[in-house]
């Protein structure tokens, strides 16, 4: 969800020390790690709009600048370890979509969260859950489309 | 089911969404719908590159920084324990204290007689035999002695 790996690792601390200090409001509604990932989620987002206001590379900068590595980076297949270089093209690429959208997509493509896990993360309905992810992948392909070759798929 | 109603159900094939007659359909409608089917192919593409992030685990330093702030945590914790031990135990102590001095008075009020109230309920002959002084006795048995007269 962030962007930047030194906030994530002090996110990370916060997060569990905020979980130890709550831990007598768990009430097993959920599961454990749902619990967990609510409390990231809502720390998250604290951080998020505190330093949004700080973003200054536009989309179309980002892409005029990297569109030759992003053509490249999809169109060869990534079986092995990807370089240093593409997990931050990758990182900037993705803090372009608007947070909860990139929220949904880490939560679904990186943790593997269940459409219901979602929801109960995000403290909202099943319906809601899947119109917000058919929306931000829309919105992930439209920004990348241009780099798509048509014979990637 | 028509074609826009299963272009939303693609998505929820590839998370692993649907029930297997769902996924069926869907599937038997990918085989002859190539827009569907590129669709697909492009979101998996797009998911292989962009979501494909190595498994983190917590390094060592990052875990021992958790725990000293868990234990710094745990500590104040003590201290609140011990001020709430404090703030029951001093005003208990303080109410025992103050039954225990009462017990306490009670036997000794019990011999404080004057001598004039001595003198006015038995007169100089008779001095009642319930007066039995159990702790001062001796030194008021001299005072009566004295004031009745007897040697």
């Amino acid at each position: 969800m962030l962007t930047n790996t030194a906030e994530a690792e002090d996110a990370a601390q916060e997060i569990f020390i905020k979980a130890y200090q709550s831990l007598n409001q768990f009430r097993g509604a959920s599961s454990f790690s749902t619990w967990l990932y609510r409390i990231a989620y809502n720390h998250c987002q604290d951080i998020l709009r505190k330093i949004s206001r700080y973003h200054t590379e536009s989309w179309e900068a980002l892409a005029e600048r990297e569109g030759d590595k992003l053509e490249r980076l999809l169109s060869v297949p990534h079986d092995s370890i990807m370089a240093l270089e593409d997990c931050e093209l990758i990182i900037r690429v993705l803090s372009h979509l608007p947070s909860d959208y990139r929220t949904v997509l880490v939560l679904r493509e990186i943790e593997g969260l269940s459409y219901q896990e979602i929801a109960e993360t995000l403290n909202c309905s099943l319906d809601a859950v899947k119109a917000r992810l058919r929306r931000a992948r829309q919105n992930f392909e439209e920004k990348l489309r241009h780099f798509l070759g048509s014979g990637d798929v | 089911m028509n074609h826009q109603h299963l272009e939303e159900k693609l998505f929820a094939l590839y998370d692993g969404e649907l029930s297997d007659s769902e996924s069926r359909e869907v599937r038997d409608h990918m085989e002859v719908c190539l827009e569907c089917r590129e669709s697909y192919a492009r979101w998996k593409r797009l998911a292989s590159v962009f979501f494909r992030v190595p498994q983190i685990h917590p390094s060592e330093p990052f875990v021992w920084k958790v725990m000293a702030r868990i234990e710094a945590l745990e500590k104040p914790c003590g201290h609140r324990h011990r001020v709430w031990v404090l703030r029951r135990l001093v005003p208990a102590l303080g109410v025992g204290l103050m039954i225990g001095l009462f017990v306490w008075a009670l036997p000794s009020r019990g011999l404080e007689v004057s001598t004039e109230a001595l003198l006015l309920a038995n007169g100089r002959d008779g001095l009642a035999p319930e007066w039995i002084f159990q702790k001062e006795g001796p030194k008021a048995e001299d005072l009566l002695a004295f004031v009745l007269g007897e040697p």
